[in-house]
């Protein structure tokens, strides 16, 4: 019985210290669940009529890949121009968080 | 007692209602909103449809990853596109076939790079908006082909996978239209 309750609390543990591993840049968050949009930049370009979007992943806070770079998320869409910038942050009780940019030009 | 009764009566008709309600939206609520986002501009709205996956060719174990953008005031949409595979391809064409359907649009590199192993091959195509639309309003397995210098390629999705997509892609594609 001891010893159940002692795995039970290890397991637990160790859930805890994965959880809220997983960050991501973001306004406002939650320690359940993340979904922001919000702003990057603005420029003085007056149009657009182009979309580009990149991202990055974290899972656990222990792997972390990608590149949501402002100019891969423009290169990905053949934008020169650049109208704005947005970003949208997720997260799911920190296991896993998403870095989105999406890039507004022509 | 009677009261009991019609309390009783009551509360079962709102759990009724309220279970309804539920049914029907899990029947009917693909919720569509984390696939695709709008933006307001001068001369109209703009609309992304965030990168989607799926198909797949599994001998050259090729992959293609497309993305749509859609200006209101344009008949036509952005298809852009990533082409994942080991060789080097030089793409001149694509072609969308669906059952009663087969369009190609006209395509530009934007660039090639590589990516691990494989190359990285991003093109982009305007499509007619109505030859999208009924494309995704197809419910069998569609094809798209890459006319490559170094021979044809076919990708195909599964199944479920396009059941998924073509129900969010159509969903986004009406709202777009009821919005022009």
């Amino acid at each position: 019985m001891f010893k159940t309750i002692k795995k039970i609390a290890l397991l637990l543990s160790v859930i805890a210290f994965m959880s809220s591993c997983a960050t991501v840049k973001s306004p406002l968050g939650g320690i359940l669940y993340t979904n922001v949009k919000s702003p990057v930049a603005i420029t003085g370009n007056s149009n657009s009529t182009k979309v580009g979007s990149s991202e990055a992943i974290s899972v656990l806070g222990i792997v972390a890949a990608g590149d949501a770079s402002i100019d891969a998320a423009a290169k990905s869409a053949g934008i020169s121009k650049i109208h704005h910038v947005d970003q949208q942050s997720k997260s799911i009780l920190g296991f896993f968080a998403k870095y989105k940019v999406f890039v507004y030009g022509e | 007692m009677a009261n009991n009764m019609i309390r009783m009566a009551w509360l079962a008709r709102h759990l009724f209602f309220i279970a309804l309600l539920l049914l029907t939206g899990k029947i009917n609520g693909q919720s569509i909103e984390k696939y695709y986002t709008s933006s307001l501009q001068e001369k109209g709205t703009l609309y992304f449809i965030f990168p989607q996956s799926g198909f797949e060719n599994n001998k050259t174990k090729s992959k293609l990853i497309y993305d749509i953008t859609y200006f209101e005031t344009t008949d036509t949409v952005t298809l852009n596109f990533s082409y994942f595979d080991k060789l080097e391809r030089t793409i001149d064409s694509v072609i969308f076939v669906n059952t009663n359907q087969r369009f190609s649009g006209s395509i530009k590199k934007l660039f090639i790079e590589t990516n691990k192993s494989k190359w990285h091959y991003r093109y982009t195509s305007k499509i007619l908006f109505t030859d999208i639309n009924s494309f995704f309003n197809q419910t069998n397995n569609p094809t798209i082909i890459l006319y490559t210098q170094q021979g044809i390629i076919e990708l195909n999705i599964k199944t479920k996978n396009w059941k998924k997509q073509s129900s969010v892609t159509k969903k986004i594609l009406t709202l777009i239209k009821y919005n022009q």
